[in-house]
């Protein structure tokens, strides 16, 4: 299947830069997984983690090799384990399309005119150079057409997303450049089609009031999540007070909900229920009860002995310093685990196309008892270890789960060419 | 600023066994709670909708994007102010040493350094999993005596199953003492699917099958009802809850919209010419 077409554009060129270019990618949520940027990757779901990585990538502002690199660590072997691939490469004079297995690609408009891009039966992959295409239509085989249901196309600038279909070109509400006024509502925006689905037969009513699937918009902005996306991001508001007052009308009902139940405040107290000594298996006897160990330590549980205060600063190779005010979680795609309540860490990826980097890799943080008012690293066993120079030292390699105490002019080494300077605060 | 886009599916069954189901559950986008209430004759049902209750307040009331873990702290700390109210009730009204209980799973998405973040966090033996890359992955640890003793190297995880102490668990909401949940901090690429259940699910349904079922679910809603029929299938044996949601895309901040759209704003409210 293949997207409806958009409207008639020929202004629009594939140059990725410049003022005048309006064309973004639209897409219709499903199976496959897109990276889109400046090289715009899309592949099947078992491959999102290093389609994320030739995203990060791609963000970070990697050439294409580079990218592809990351998208591909193994090198060429990899591909063995790809059946189905497209690239897309936006370079500001062409427009590079790299196709493999079951998909292809329609380029619409431009120098040559249109063109179907297939990579079936190619041992590596098909490449085309195209030139100002007006529209690039990625076909997508579906993956459960049976199931497949009707979503609305959604617009976006760039990003991760998991797709049905996808387009590049102008999108079709879309206004002239200086034309800042008119604006498209927030992302995504349902963008109607008239046309029939080509899937046979979706189901998409089947139990659509018992959970409606479309959430409203989830909106992050500065000022806050707000249901309805109204706040100007501009204005950070404080804290919503929490309620302090006794409950509102106690239904938990909402419509997503099962039959409705009870209100809370009026049931007496309940008859004895069928438990009890009843069956030892019988899981509804499950019961508050002490631990039988000590809690452990933690070592991620927040900042230093006093939160707020800057002890240090890092830099990612020629990135912008970050205040280390609390726990800085290092690493390909990091993430924390297990904190207590306190200050969360902030977490800090940074580009691995090598893979050499371990996902959460490191940790930096405001230093406790001997290293108190300093910085501390601590190598939260990576699989290719971390590296310090301190001014004036040989490198050192950092023991997992030792903190090491950080000085201004200290470089930290995570591999892949990462560098972290340390910095006076 | 970055716009996250989620789906999901919510299902919940009494099961096969149960009189009453104690679950609740919240998909309150982007807040998302599952409860196990505790002790059938003490009404859990109460408990676990109370949380429900206190999470839909925060969802509807918004709050920062930058927040941390004080907003999921100070709503746990505010459902169990009301579950204590509610045993003192009903123990004024005679009925002896009431002591209702929940646990707790929460979901909330939040934003740090401009980019989005599921902020989890987990009290009791509600569970979270994620899938990624095809593959389901624990993500939060039970607070159970059971797992204690395994983490310690005291129990071998086979062994659990047959522990006199297997449903005893080490922390939740009710009762006495301090509340501690575990927090959990992903960037969403790394968590693309989540699975929030009771251990009505993880209890009755292996892993191994629960990651085939959501890897064959491209829907959330049938891999959440899918999920709640295999453990009802496996026996039923208590009340089974499963919230599914997926990260269905998201996007960075685009300069040129979003420099439209705050204008856009700014006219709407008559702020602009």
């Amino acid at each position: 299947m293949s997207l409806p077409t958009s409207p008639p554009t020929g202004a629009d060129t594939g140059a990725v830069t410049g003022p005048a270019s309006l064309a973004r990618w639209t897409f219709r949520p499903g199976p496959w997984t897109a990276a889109l940027g400046r090289v715009s990757v899309v592949g099947p779901a078992d491959l999102t983690p290093r389609i994320a990585a030739a995203w990060a990538v791609d963000a970070a502002g990697g050439s294409t090799g580079e990218v592809l690199g990351a998208l591909l660590p193994g090198g060429l072997a990899d591909l063995e384990s790809v059946s189905d691939l497209a690239v897309v490469v936006r370079e500001p004079d062409r427009v590079v399309v790299l196709v493999r297995g079951a998909l292809r690609v329609h380029a619409r408009g431009g120098v040559g005119g249109d063109r179907v891009c297939e990579g079936a039966g190619t041992l590596t992959w098909v490449e085309h150079t195209l030139i100002e295409p007006a529209e690039l239509t990625v076909e997508l085989p579906a993956a459960d057409a049976d199931d497949a249901p009707v979503t609305p196309e959604y617009a976006v600038p760039a990003g991760l997303v998991r797709v049905a279909a996808l387009r590049w070109g102008l999108a079709p509400a879309a206004a002239p450049a200086a034309a800042t006024a008119v604006v498209p509502p927030p992302l995504p925006e349902p963008e109607p089609e008239p046309e029939s689905a080509p899937e046979p037969a979706p189901e998409p009513a089947r139990d659509a009031a018992a959970d409606p699937l479309s959430s409203p918009l989830s909106s992050l902005t500065d000022a806050g999540f707000a249901p309805p996306f109204p706040e100007d991001p501009t204005v950070p508001p404080a804290l919503p007070p929490l309620p302090v007052v006794p409950p509102p009308p106690p239904s938990v009902d909402g419509p997503d909900d099962e039959p409705p139940t009870e209100a809370l405040p009026a049931v007496p107290p309940a008859p004895p229920g069928p438990d009890d000594v009843a069956s030892p298996d019988h899981d509804g006897l499950t019961q508050i009860g002490a631990s039988p160990t000590p809690a452990p330590p933690d070592p991620l549980a927040g900042p230093g002995p006093v939160p707020g205060t800057v002890v240090a600063r890092i830099q990612v190779n020629d990135g912008e310093p970050i205040d280390i005010d609390r726990a800085v979680l290092v690493g390909r795609a990091p993430e924390a685990r297990q904190l207590g309540d306190g200050v969360l860490p902030r977490l800090l990826p940074v580009p691995s196309p090598m893979q050499e980097i371990s996902s959460t890799h490191l940790e930096i943080r405001p230093g406790t008892g001997p290293d108190h008012g300093s910085a501390v690293a601590t190598d939260l066993g990576s699989t290719n270890g971390t590296v310090v120079v301190l001014p004036g030292l040989p490198p050192e390699e950092l023991r997992p789960g030792v903190a090491w105490q950080l000085v201004p002019g200290a470089v930290i080494n995570l591999g892949d060419g990462v560098m972290i300077h340390v910095l006076r605060p | 600023m970055s716009r996250v886009e989620l789906h999901h599916g919510a299902a919940t069954d009494v099961g096969l066994v149960r009189e009453v189901n104690e679950d609740a559950y919240l998909v309150a986008p982007p807040v998302f709670v599952v409860a196990d209430g505790m002790g059938g004759h003490d009404r859990g049902d109460i408990a676990s909708r109370i949380v429900v209750e206190e999470f839909r307040r925060l969802a509807e009331a918004g709050y920062p994007a930058h927040s941390g873990s004080e907003v999921i702290a100070a709503t746990l700390r505010a459902a169990q102010d009301r579950i204590g109210a509610y045993d003192a009730d009903r123990r004024a009204e005679g009925a002896a040493d009431f002591n209702a209980g929940t646990t707790a799973v929460v979901a909330l998405l939040v934003e740090q350094d401009g980019a989005p973040r599921w902020l989890l966090a987990n009290l009791g033996d509600s569970r979270i999993y994620r899938c990624s890359g095809g593959a389901l992955e624990q993500v939060s640890v039970d607070h159970s005596v059971v797992q204690e003793l395994i983490t310690a190297g005291a129990l071998r995880p086979e062994e659990a199953e047959h522990h006199p102490e297997r449903h005893v668990i080490t922390r939740a909401l009710g009762g006495q003492g301090a509340i501690e949940a575990d927090y959990f901090l992903l960037p969403l690429a790394s968590a693309e699917r989540l699975l929030l259940c009771t251990d009505g699910v993880s209890g009755m349904v292996a892993d191994d099958v629960l990651a085939g079922i959501l890897a064959g679910a491209p829907d959330p809603r049938d891999a959440a009802d899918r999920v709640v029929a295999a453990a009802v299938a496996a026996g039923g044996r208590d009340n089974a809850t499963a919230v599914v949601i997926d990260v269905v895309g998201w996007s960075a901040d685009d300069g040129y919209d979003s420099d439209a759209s705050r204008r856009s704003l700014q006219e709407k409210l008559g702020a602009l010419p």
